[in-house]
């Protein structure tokens, strides 16, 4: 798998211990609602995007882990319909794409349309789009979960 | 990432079983298998038994009108009572399956037939007690699975809805009718409402029977009807009921626009209860339980021809004094092409505002002043 280093850290990755790989989840430094507890501080609650969990694979980890609706396969995101909506890869993706708007410099969840911007929403959703196809193709392309 | 971590750290066999059944129990199957070959050799052998074991979809079920009513303290008990049967059971079958029993031993801890075997495990979940209880239904099932889940989906439907009978009849007929699940299940719909009508009240399973119309049942069904026989009299029924509506519920307010030609196609209004139906009758939707709604004045249904033949129905709704189009549906529900929508939207747009509710203009000259 490629790696850019000036991507920044991958917000979904391979979860790796002594014995190997052992599935695929959210990296520890996008749980910001963790990394603020460490800090001392106590969020709002619904401050932070609520981070999917981790999908465990390797047989011996599965004792203890709960399942979450995954399918197993590559999947095809990127619609808000389809036969992979509710699974847990699409969760895994959408966290994903969601980061790559915040490194685009548009925040996610978008700030809400006041009644003086007329249409700002439908702009910016324009405009997410082509950032982040643009400013995070690199990123997109190295830690796409299809 | 996903393909990596499959790769990996995944049970490839597991993977390879979980995936031949529906998304929803992949993981469920993935989980049982990665940890038993014992599993693994069961979700080849007996998907069916397999997915009720190690799933989560094979639940206590009830039937008839049960949902339709709060439960009693009595049923509550009873689906109590059933879920821990339940839970008892498939631990059972769980070390049924480790110790290496006999397929049939796990089999009977489930209470599943054997012969349950034979459907595939992307229909698996398909399955459901009905055939538990009469499993002689599953000797006509078609071996491909597109074929297969329309049939699982509509015998079981078949069976509660109207009788054993119909479900052994509809289990070899439905094989022969062609098209989708929506079809396939508008047409077994149609007959199945022509043979509860010319039924004994004391036959029904499940729902209350429904007396109306059985005066118009001239035939009623046999199990040996061929399909095209029973497809011919539950027409001939459905047009015999649609034409003795009557009474003041069958009229309806006057059109909100007049009929419309646009290119091949007509827009044409739906004035009574009986057209409404025969609308809902042809093109197998819904449309014909919105009789209220448009005599209430809160919408209003439009028949859509190309040459004389209906090819969508037409919802139109108010909101401040504009028609706007709630929905449009082809044959069977499915979306409507979009040259029809098209067409609608220019002819909707075309229109005048609507008068307010219950005046509506008598003449041309009186809709071109409104």
């Amino acid at each position: 798998m490629k790696c850019d280093p000036e991507a920044g850290p991958m917000p979904v990755e391979l979860l790796r211990d002594g014995r190997g790989l052992y599935g695929i989840g959210v990296s520890d430094l996008f749980d910001f609602e963790a990394v603020a507890w460490s800090c001392g501080i106590e969020p709002e609650p619904y401050t932070f995007e609520r981070p999917p969990g981790s999908l465990i694979l390797r047989p011996d980890g599965l004792p203890d882990s709960t399942p979450r609706g995954a399918v197993l396969q590559k999947i095809a995101g990127g619609f808000r319909r389809g036969p992979f909506m509710r699974t847990h890869e699409e969760q895994l993706r959408r966290f994903i794409h969601h980061e790559a708007l915040n490194r685009a410099a548009l925040l996610w969840p978008p700030p809400q349309d006041s009644p003086s911007d007329g249409g700002l929403r439908t702009r910016y959703s324009r405009y997410a789009i082509a950032a982040s196809i643009t400013v995070c193709d690199n990123f997109l392309s190295t830690s796409s979960i299809t | 990432l996903i393909g990596a971590a499959l790769e990996a750290a995944a049970d490839a066999d597991a993977v390879k079983a979980a995936r031949r059944f529906a998304f929803a129990h992949r993981e469920n199957i993935y989980r049982a298998g990665a940890l038993s070959r014992r599993v693994l050799q069961l979700t080849e052998t007996f998907p069916v038994l397999a997915l009720a074991i190690y799933g989560e979809h094979w639940k206590v079920r009830t039937y008839g009108a049960r949902n339709a009513e709060p439960l009693s303290s009595h049923e509550r008990l009873w689906i109590w009572d059933a879920e821990e049967d339940l839970r008892l059971r498939k631990s059972e079958a769980i070390k049924l399956v480790v110790a290496g029993a006999r397929l049939r031993d796990v089999a009977g801890a489930m209470g599943i037939p054997m012969a349950l075997r034979h459907i595939r495990p992307g229909v698996a979940h398909l399955a459901t007690e009905v055939l538990c209880r009469h499993p002689e239904l599953l000797r006509a099932m078609p071996d491909t699975v597109p074929s297969s889940r329309i049939w699982l989906r509509v015998v079981p439907w078949a069976h509660n809805r109207v009788s054993t009978e119909f479900a052994e009849w509809a289990a070899r007929q439905v094989p022969q009718i062609p098209g989708s699940l929506n079809h396939v299940g508008g047409v077994l719909g149609d007959i199945a409402d022509w043979v509860r009508a010319g039924m004994p009240p004391n036959s029904l399973l499940g729902e209350r029977p429904i007396q109306a119309g059985r005066q118009f049942v001239v035939r009623p069904f046999t199990p040996s009807m061929s399909l095209k026989t029973a497809m011919t009299l539950s027409a001939d029924w459905h047009e015999a009921v649609a034409n003795n509506l009557d009474g003041p519920n069958s009229s309806f307010p006057d059109p909100w626009y007049p009929p419309a030609r646009l290119g091949d196609y007509e827009i044409l209004p739906i004035e009574d209860a009986a057209s409404l139906y025969r609308e809902g009758t042809a093109m197998h939707h819904c449309v014909g339980t919105y009789g209220d709604a448009v005599q209430r004045g809160d919408l209003y249904i439009y028949s859509i021809r190309h040459n004389g033949d209906r090819v969508a129905t037409l919802a139109l709704g108010r909101h401040n004094g504009r028609a706007y189009l709630v929905q449009i549906r082809g044959p069977c529900n499915t979306d409507s092409p979009k040259p029809i929508v098209a067409t609608v939207q220019r002819w909707l747009c075309a229109q005048k505002p609507l008068p307010p509710r219950g005046v509506l203009p008598a003449t041309d000259a009186e809709w071109s002043a409104a």
